[in-house]
């Protein structure tokens, strides 16, 4: 049966890649059915966090590792792509530097920092996506998991992580733009980036990233190797004793879901046009959190289905009544951990369970 | 006396505005003395003119003016007051002249007034003044005024100038003399004035030796007491978060669970001192003695109400709990921000609480840091004699250590539950009103905390009141000893990342509870 | 080397303290290769500890712990210690609920733990059989498609066993095995314990003594840390001081 809804899931978001793909790309003119630049951004937007509630609910979801702190690798991965499209203004700046970046001629700085170089390198700067956040939750992850933190302590240290990236991230001296971050790009592999043309592509590549990575990770966890992170999720001590080296597989998948939160992030930042610390912060990693939990867990296509559920609530919230937004979220965290421990994906398949009755099967033990 | 015309309510005598302008130089000094005897503002104000050359008489109107150059007229000025009286001809007004011999009498007559003004702010002014420009001309005044003058608020002052002065003289036993006065003086004038006696050149090498070990002593000294304001700001800060984890302590100790809205009762507590102080108002001590117990026991109630209404749905799913802590912390900043706005609200700390308490120039510490430090301390004793003295202290460390063994002896483990939630919320509540007389109170003011407050616990030991006291201590302790080095901003970096590796290397704490009952 | 190597687990000496408390005392203990063995003793007479130390999950202050008398079990960590042939079976049945009883099996499969080799490897068609054949031994052919999570109590500890037999251990673990089962059912795990052994080298943590009689094998008491007793289980149950221990408080 979660064979059949992520099916779905998948054929809805073949359907609006290809609906864009044709309406927008193939005959921008003829219907005149193209969506206008606001709806495909929006769009995007939900496409990429739809991948980050994927990589969440990787780790959560299958291998029980509560990371307050994905927003990070998110950001980290952003900022990979931010730096490549500051590169890309080159002297088209308000002060018209033809290398540095608006900002650094602010701070009366003279030269570019070591850590930009390459970064005008399209493949470099792709690399970089991967292999920045990747790095950062190797290197965590082997600290972390070798010496067995877990369960709120892990959450809490990743809190922290992420803290310490947003202080660290809003000093003018790290060199990555201080409070106001990255912005006013103009253009990204030579196409200018608020064209129509470019949004659509951008917003069509998420929705191919997305297919890509819920078939792939689909695919993961139906091998031994997804098996052994349930294994880890529901007895550490047995995976344990049966020979399998848990901190292992906690790191591969750790460090896997924190290369597809930064894959995310590089998507994300051309379609919104900005990356600024405010991406580091404790409550957006949160908000991720959230999303998979609403959608329900372990079954990846409900993280993805949760993101879409949760930010189209936060799009008509923040716009009609923008007070309201945190108590709205506020108390989806309290119901849906009390009311809805499956989430969306629990009730679908208790309602379908009811319309079509048959053989019943222990059902995914929600918390890790 | 005619020339009494010349001041409004002069109560001297002078011969004639004419005789001043074209007295001898002798004349004029007795007359210098005879203004500086003369109490009065305009005495002085006569004085100041004098000696900055701009004095001039007007025989027009038969009086002593202020007077400046504009182009070639002068603006005439009255000496009291500034006001402009005229503008006028240089040939109608006769300056009254001044040579270097006079300025210094005048100079002197000024100091010493100013130095020996019945206004202890004043003196000090007058000092600090001085201090910036040590004047040599000065030392006989200044040495008549330290045997005159037995005033305590001052002496120190007084005293560090002297030597400064003495500093200044070109007799080399006169500048041992002042560097001996200037022995151990910690004050950023003295190590200044000696590091520019050193640049003379004019030394003997007694003087030069004396001089720079002097110095050393005092960089020694500066450093000492350096470390020692630190340590004590330190320790304050450690108060804070002793005051904010240590609610935490006690919730996460007995139930395991985490409370993330644990911030936002410290703010509850915050608000509930800025409103008791919009209900008494003007009474900025008995408003805050009585927010006290009313932070306690509104954040106490949020507490037990949030343990009865979503906590206990999740024993046993910590992770859930978490989150729906989390989603309870927004809804409360999101209710806080509704009813008192997104601003901060300005708290009044009580008069006894501002000042600071002063020991030499390189260490003071604000009476309010004072209060913090004795306040965490009364509440971890409290605390303590609470868990450790009475039943239900018994009671609930036995629900903590064996939640089984607790319940199969008769107690009742959800009630003690609730109890424990409502108690350190309530303490949450309680460090909220300590915050609120060091910092605004904002919506925000919660979200500081929860990051910080859990760190100490896990840094502490679970379940360790002792353990959580010196954790915050010597997080903040370590917080203001890096901070200096690095700046603020990085300090806080580094202590995340020391707590994250030290979280690593020993998940339990440093005074963890080993054994199998935990491990499990 | 010495007499030692013969031992499929030899201990000596060996001491545990947790803040101030002795969980072992310098125990000692040698079992050989493919024994059956129980230890019984009153709660935190150490029996629990003593298998953590085994399986490398807690470090003793001092002493001796050979397996197979090469590899030195204090200086291995548990997966290492897994991978040698050192199964364990918990007191609480630990199996992984939300996969089948076939998976279950498959995670315990001999074979290649690393996580890159676990994204692509399959069982081939003679595992699979000797897969099956064990899911016979411990008698859940029936229920091999089910979720483990839906299994009895019993059911779950016999999926246990079965998980370690296709580990291919050469020391198996086994605490407690009888715990809340029924009648039949414990005298059923005692015949698959006795069978077990021979191939295996077999210790059972147990407190129940009509099942350590049903072993039919040498018995260790173990009291306040340490080996106060061995034998027979009709030579133990003789001694005195064992009484006094079980009956005395």
């Amino acid at each position: 049966m979660d064979q059949l809804f992520r099916k779905l899931t998948l054929a809805f978001v073949i359907v609006v890649v290809l609906y864009v793909f044709i309406n927008n790309i193939l005959f921008p003119e003829s219907f005149g059915l193209g969506l206008d630049s606001y709806y495909l951004t929006l769009i995007g937007k939900y496409l990429c966090f739809a991948i980050l509630a994927l990589a969440l609910d990787a780790v959560w979801g299958y291998c029980g590792i509560l990371s307050l702190g994905h927003g990070a690798f998110f950001a980290l991965g952003g900022y990979a792509m931010g730096m490549y499209l500051m590169r890309q203004i080159g002297d088209r700046g308000v002060y018209g530097d033809p290398l540095l970046p608006d900002f650094m001629v602010f701070l009366n700085w003279t030269e570019l920092p070591w850590f930009w170089t390459g970064f005008d390198q399209p493949w470099f700067a792709a690399l970089m996506v991967i292999m920045v956040p990747g790095l950062l939750a190797f290197f965590f992850g082997w600290f972390a998991f070798r010496s067995r933190v877990s369960g709120v302590y892990l959450s809490i240290i990743t809190q922290a992580l992420t803290y310490a990236l947003m202080l660290a991230f809003f000093r003018n001296e790290m060199g990555f733009g201080g409070n106001n971050g990255l912005t006013d790009f103009k253009d990204i592999l030579g196409y200018p980036i608020s064209a129509e043309s470019t949004r659509a592509s951008l917003m069509i590549l998420s929705g191919l990233a997305l297919i890509f990575f819920l078939i792939f990770t689909s695919w993961a966890m139906r091998t031994k190797f997804g098996r052994v992170l349930l294994a880890i999720r529901d007895s550490e001590d047995r995976a344990r004793f049966l020979g399998y080296r848990v901190e292992s597989y906690k790191l591969f998948i750790f460090v896997l879901s924190a290369t597809m939160a930064g894959i995310a992030g590089a998507l994300y930042v051309p379609q919104i046009g900005i990356i600024n610390p405010g991406e580091f912060s404790p409550l957006n990693s949160i908000e991720i959190v959230v999303w998979v939990a609403v959608g329900g867990r372990g079954s990846l296509y409900g993280a993805a289905l949760g993101a879409v559920v949760v930010n189209l609530a936060k799009t008509y919230f923040t716009g009609a009544y923008p007070d309201a937004w945190l108590y709205f979220l506020g108390s989806l965290f309290v119901l849906s951990t009390i009311f809805m421990p499956r989430g969306i994906v629990g009730i679908l398949q208790d309602s379908l369970h009811w319309l079509l009755p048959q053989k019943s099967r222990y059902r995914r033990k929600s918390s890790p | 006396m005619a020339l009494l015309a010349l001041f409004s309510s002069a109560t001297f005598a002078f011969e004639e505005g004419l005789a001043l302008s074209e007295s001898s130089w002798e004349e004029k000094a007795e007359w210098i003395e005879t203004l500086s005897k003369d109490t009065t503002d305009e005495a002085e104000q006569i004085l100041q003119h004098w000696v900055g050359g701009n004095l001039f008489y007007w025989p027009a109107e038969n009086r002593l003016v202020a007077g400046t150059k504009e182009g070639r007229k002068y603006e005439l000025r009255e000496i009291i007051g500034g006001l402009v009286i005229n503008v006028v001809k240089r040939k109608a007004v006769k300056k009254i002249k001044v040579n270097n011999k006079l300025r210094r009498q005048i100079k002197q007559a000024l100091a010493y007034r100013s130095l020996s003004s019945p206004d202890a702010s004043k003196r000090l002014k007058a000092i600090t003044e001085l201090k910036r420009k040590p004047d040599y001309s000065l030392l006989q005044t200044l040495l008549r005024l330290e045997v005159a003058n037995p005033d305590l608020t001052t002496a120190r002052d007084l005293r560090t100038l002297v030597g400064l002065v003495y500093l200044e003289s070109s007799k080399s036993t006169e500048q041992i003399e002042g560097i001996k006065r200037l022995t151990g003086n910690l004050s950023s004038e003295a190590k200044e004035g000696l590091s520019r006696l050193l640049l003379r050149e004019d030394l003997t090498s007694d003087v030069r030796a004396l001089g720079q070990r002097t110095i050393k002593d005092i960089e020694k000294k500066l450093l000492y007491w350096g470390h020692a304001q630190n340590i004590v700001f330190g320790v304050s800060l450690g108060s804070i978060l002793l005051l904010a984890a240590v609610g935490l302590a006690i919730t996460f100790g007995v139930m395991g669970v985490i409370n993330m809205a644990h911030g936002e009762f410290i703010m509850l507590g915050a608000y509930t001192t800025f409103v008791v102080q919009q209900i008494i108002p003007g009474n900025s001590a008995t408003a805050l003695l009585v927010s006290i117990p009313a932070a306690f026991m509104i954040a106490g109630a949020a507490g037990i109400l949030l343990e009865k209404s979503v906590i206990r749905h999740l024993y046993g799913r910590p992770l859930e709990t978490l989150l729906a802590t989390v989603g309870v912390s927004l809804l409360l900043q999101q209710m806080v921000r509704s009813i008192f706005g997104p601003l901060n609200q300005a708290v009044t700390s009580p008069e006894i609480l501002s000042g600071s308490f002063v020991v030499n120039a390189a260490f003071a510490i604000t009476y309010n840091r004072v209060f913090v430090i004795i306040f965490a301390a009364l509440v971890i004793v409290g605390l303590w004699l609470l868990m450790y003295r009475t039943s239900f202290g018994v009671r609930l460390r036995a629900v903590t250590m064996n939640r089984g063994m607790a319940a199969s002896m008769g107690i009742r483990s959800q009630r003690m539950d609730a109890l424990a939630f409502g108690l350190g919320s309530g303490v949450a509540g309680i460090a909220g009103v300590a915050i609120s007389q060091l910092t605004n109170v904002g919506p925000n003011l919660g979200q500081a905390y929860i990051v910080d407050s859990f760190m100490v616990v896990v840094f502490g030991g679970v379940g360790n009141l002792f353990g959580t006291a010196i954790a915050a201590i010597g997080l903040g302790v370590a917080t203001k000893i890096v901070e200096p080095i690095i700046g603020a901003v990085l300090a806080k970096i580094v202590i995340l990342i020391f707590i994250i590796l030290f979280i690593q290397r020993r998940p339990r704490g440093l005074f963890a509870l080993r054994g199998r009952s935990v491990e499990e | 080397m010495t007499l030692e190597n013969k031992n499929a687990l030899y201990m000596e000496s060996i001491s545990v303290s947790f803040d101030g408390f002795k969980a072992l005392n310098s125990l000692s203990i040698a079992l050989d290769s493919g024994e059956l063995r129980a230890i019984i003793g009153p709660n935190g007479a150490g029996k629990s500890t003593m298998m953590d130390v085994v399986t490398g999950k807690t470090r003793p202050s001092s002493g001796v712990a050979l397996l197979s008398g090469r590899y030195d079990l204090l200086k291995l960590d548990e997966v290492k210690i897994a991978n040698l042939g050192v199964g364990r079976k918990f007191q609480k049945p630990s199996v992984i609920e939300s996969l089948t009883v076939r998976e279950n099996l498959e995670l315990a499969f001999v074979g290649n733990r690393s996580p890159l080799s676990s994204l692509l490897v399959k069982l081939s068609s003679e595992n699979q059989d000797e897969l099956e054949n064990t899911c016979a031994r411990v008698g859940l052919s029936e229920s091999i498609k089910q979720s483990a999570g839906d299994l009895s109590h019993g059911q779950k500890q016999w999926l246990e066993i079965g998980m370690l037999l296709l580990q291919k251990p050469t020391l198996l673990l086994v605490d407690e095995p009888a715990a809340g089962m029924t009648d039949t059912e414990t005298m059923r795990t005692a015949d698959l314990l006795k069978s077990l052994a021979g191939r295996h080298t077999v210790v059972v943590v147990e407190h129940d003594m009509d099942f350590v009689e049903a072993l039919e094998c040498r018995v260790s008491v173990l009291h306040e840390g340490t080996v106060i007793a061995e034998g027979s289980h009709a030579h133990v149950s003789g001694d005195s001081h064992v009484i006094e221990v079980y009956l005395g408080r």
